[in-house]
């Protein structure tokens, strides 16, 4: 089709407009400035005259099909549904096995698993308050307690996400329960969700961090670890969530993360790695906030830039390389402690945007996110939530539902230019790592976090609950929190104490020794030494402790 | 008529004790205070109770601001019997962020001076903030008073 038979002559369209635009101006008297949160205004409506489809095949292509804007299969949503994949973990291993055999029995076929605070802190649980132990993610320090974590579970047939930063002890500890059940490394699958150190360092200051080239170079160990032995492994989840919870627009968000995914696509060319093996094992997660159209257009776009990126830029052959696969979580900052149950319509307008954005993965938060780690009730209302939304709402009868509206496919190519701006903005810094390293994308995220809470207050961004609406008589909380029982904690400890004093004293010293080696020579895989040292019963803590000294502490860059 | 006097800057400690690292709602507050023309000390998460203590007295503050996200608020109390040991039992120790509604009793108990939970105003923050330094500082004078005494 030519460019031509595409132009739409729209035979009385200027008349019919001119008087709609006439009416409009009349009754609204002075329009207010709308924007949403990356800056974009929007007008009051959008024609054909803002999108008319004359690029289609180019931009939009179709499900499948590069550059994967409808989608990346060619079935999405009436093929299979996305995975859901509800975040978990409280008290110590046992407390999780219960936990997470509950859900098995309900039918899940991927489990996620958080460690607690002190986890990403990278100290064992013998250094810490025991008040607050297992309060955010359960307690995991040895292989031995992974075995607790995970009895019963299938790690040949089960997906784990782990929230597992460097130098990724988690998978570590899982690699040596499949050991020891006979389970071959080559069926163990799942994702690091938490394998992206440039985003720890600008915008997650949960973690611990090795330093900056350390991190780098562990990342890089891993992920070819995983590619020779592990290799239905996700080594790599780039994400944005972070930087968007601690206040990045969704387009800088964006623009972050595929500048991350480059770098890191970029290192593992220099280190002699095939693009089109490692890059189809990439993988994202997002937050989506309650910008509704505004993540949609994210979303959209964000899988347009990746499709040229991955095959122009690095230049990847195999179209899995091309495809943004990506996983959603509902966003935190959006919820609010007042009036808890409002969450629950928050949560459910934030899962249809990840949803009509085309998402591969979704957690939806528990309304009472914003007080404490979910209750069994709040669980499994939010997994309720994406039931309702799959079997109830017909959100999967028809792929890229939105697709071809005049606002979203404007929004989407704005959307697409902002994203761009942000990437040129990072290349131009010399790419993501040195952009961290120097503060500016810490600084540009504090900026914006100061210009929406700025808005928040003004009362020009309306909360409800929070600064309209307000319900003083409105109790904040309808139960009591949950608290993992102190004497299972302390029971947890005790045996912790023992199990380190009864190991063998050669074995920790071999480990400890093999991992300081390969720290400190450039031709051996320090994550292979990481892996061998959790399966001589060495410690979490242990293992990041020897690689703090070997290969530096990071404190992350505070910038004012 | 009194003659007027100097009142020197308030100085504030905006810090964060525990484990938790979400630093999002302590660095608006420090910005707000420092703003209002307050002397804020400002610090990364992860602060021990030991170090706030040392800290506290070496930048001679009458405020401590303790935002807590996550569950570190369950440490607070050990914070102020440690502030009491080391003689700055007048430190104001206030706490914003998530403190759940059945757990903030122990802290009012254990003597915290005010708790801000989210959607807290700036206006109301830094008025807060204001009122309890210089009680903080009425106390420490009174206090050096009966020293020199």
């Amino acid at each position: 089709m030519s460019e031509q038979a595409v132009q739409l002559s729209l035979p009385g369209f200027d008349k019919a407009f001119g008087e709609w635009r006439a009416e409009y101006n009349r009754q609204i008297g002075e329009d207010r400035p709308v924007r949403n949160r990356s800056g974009i205004p929007a007008q009051p409506l959008y024609t054909p005259r803002d999108w008319n489809g004359e690029h289609y095949a180019a931009d939009l292509g179709f499900p499948g099909q590069y550059p994967y804007t409808r989608g990346i299969y060619a079935t999405m949503y009436r093929g299979r549904t996305w995975s859901q994949r509800q975040l978990i973990g409280l008290g110590t291993p046992a407390d999780y096995n219960e936990r997470v055999r509950k859900i098995l029995d309900l039918g899940a076929t991927a489990i996620s698993f958080l460690p607690c605070n002190s986890g990403f802190r990278g100290i064992d649980c013998d250094e810490v308050d025991p008040a607050l132990l297992g309060t955010c993610g359960t307690v995991v320090n040895t292989t031995a307690d992974m075995d607790a974590a995970l009895a019963g579970v299938p790690l040949d047939r089960i997906s784990t996400a782990m929230n597992d930063p460097s130098p990724f002890t988690l998978l570590a500890f899982t690699l040596g329960v499949a050991r020891r059940r006979g389970i071959p490394w080559t069926s163990i699958s799942g994702t690091s969700n938490q394998s992206d150190y440039l985003s720890h360092f600008i915008a997650n200051h949960m973690f611990y961090r090795l330093s900056l080239p350390g991190s780098r170079r562990v990342l890089l160990d891993h992920i070819d670890f995983c590619r020779q032995y592990v290799p239905n492994w996700n080594p790599v989840s780039v994400v944005g969530q972070h930087m968007q919870q601690a206040g990045a627009t969704p387009a800088e968000t964006m623009g972050f993360t595929l500048s991350t995914a480059l770098q890191y696509a970029q290192d593992c060319v220099e280190r002699g790695m095939d693009i089109d093996t490692v890059l189809r094992r990439f993988t994202f997660f997002f937050d989506i906030s309650i910008s509704f159209f505004e993540e949609i257009a994210k979303f959209r776009a964000g899988r347009r830039i990746w499709a040229r990126l991955a095959r122009e830029r690095l230049g990847a052959k195999d179209p899995a390389c091309w495809r943004f696969k990506f996983h959603g979580q509902t966003s935190g900052v959006d919820l609010t402690e007042q009036q808890p149950l409002n969450n629950i319509a928050r949560v459910t307008a934030q899962a249809m945007a990840g949803i009509l954005g085309g998402l591969q993965s979704l957690h939806t938060d528990a309304f009472d996110e914003a007080t404490s780690s979910p209750t069994v009730r709040s669980a499994r209302v939010a997994v309720a939530t994406q039931n309702i939304l799959r079997e109830e709402a017909h959100l999967c009868d028809v792929i890229d539902p939105l697709g071809g509206s005049y606002y979203i496919e404007t929004l989407t190519d704005q959307m697409e230019a902002e994203i761009e701006a942000v990437i040129a903005r990072i290349d131009a810094a010399g790419g993501m790592y040195k952009a961290a390293e120097t503060g500016l994308v810490q600084t540009m995220i504090g900026e914006s976090a100061l210009a929406f809470q700025e808005k928040v207050d003004s009362g020009e961004q309306q909360v409800v609950g929070v600064n309209c609406y307000v319900d003083e008589d409105e109790p904040h909380r309808m139960q009591p929190t949950e608290r993992p029982d102190p004497a299972r904690m302390r029971d947890h400890v005790a045996r912790f104490k023992r199990y380190k004093e009864e190991r063998s004293n050669d074995d920790v010293r071999r480990g400890l020794d093999g991992l300081a080696r390969a720290a400190n020579s450039r031709t051996e895989n320090v994550y292979a030494k990481v892996v061998e040292a959790a399966e001589l019963g060495i410690t979490h803590g242990e293992i990041i402790g020897c690689l703090r000294r070997e290969l530096g502490f990071g404190q992350p860059l505070i910038v004012a | 008529m009194d003659a007027p006097r100097l009142q020197p800057p308030m100085r504030v400690l905006v810090t964060k004790i525990g484990l938790d690292g979400h630093d999002r709602g302590s660095r608006i507050v420090a910005a707000y205070l420092r703003d209002a023309g307050m002397e804020v000390i400002y610090t990364p998460p992860w602060q021990t109770i030991e170090a706030v203590v040392d800290l506290a007295l070496q930048e001679d503050v009458e405020v401590i601001g303790i935002s807590s996200l996550a569950t570190d608020h369950l440490i607070i109390p050990k914070l102020l019997s440690a502030l009491r040991e080391a003689g700055l039992g007048h430190i104001a120790v206030l706490v914003g962020g998530i403190v759940p509604e059945d757990e903030r009793a122990p802290l009012i108990e254990a003597g915290v001076k005010g708790i801000f939970g989210p959607g807290t105003s700036r206006v109301l923050v830094v008025d807060q903030v204001a009122q309890a330094a210089s009680e903080a500082r009425r106390l420490r004078n009174a206090s050096l008073w009966e020293d020199a005494s």
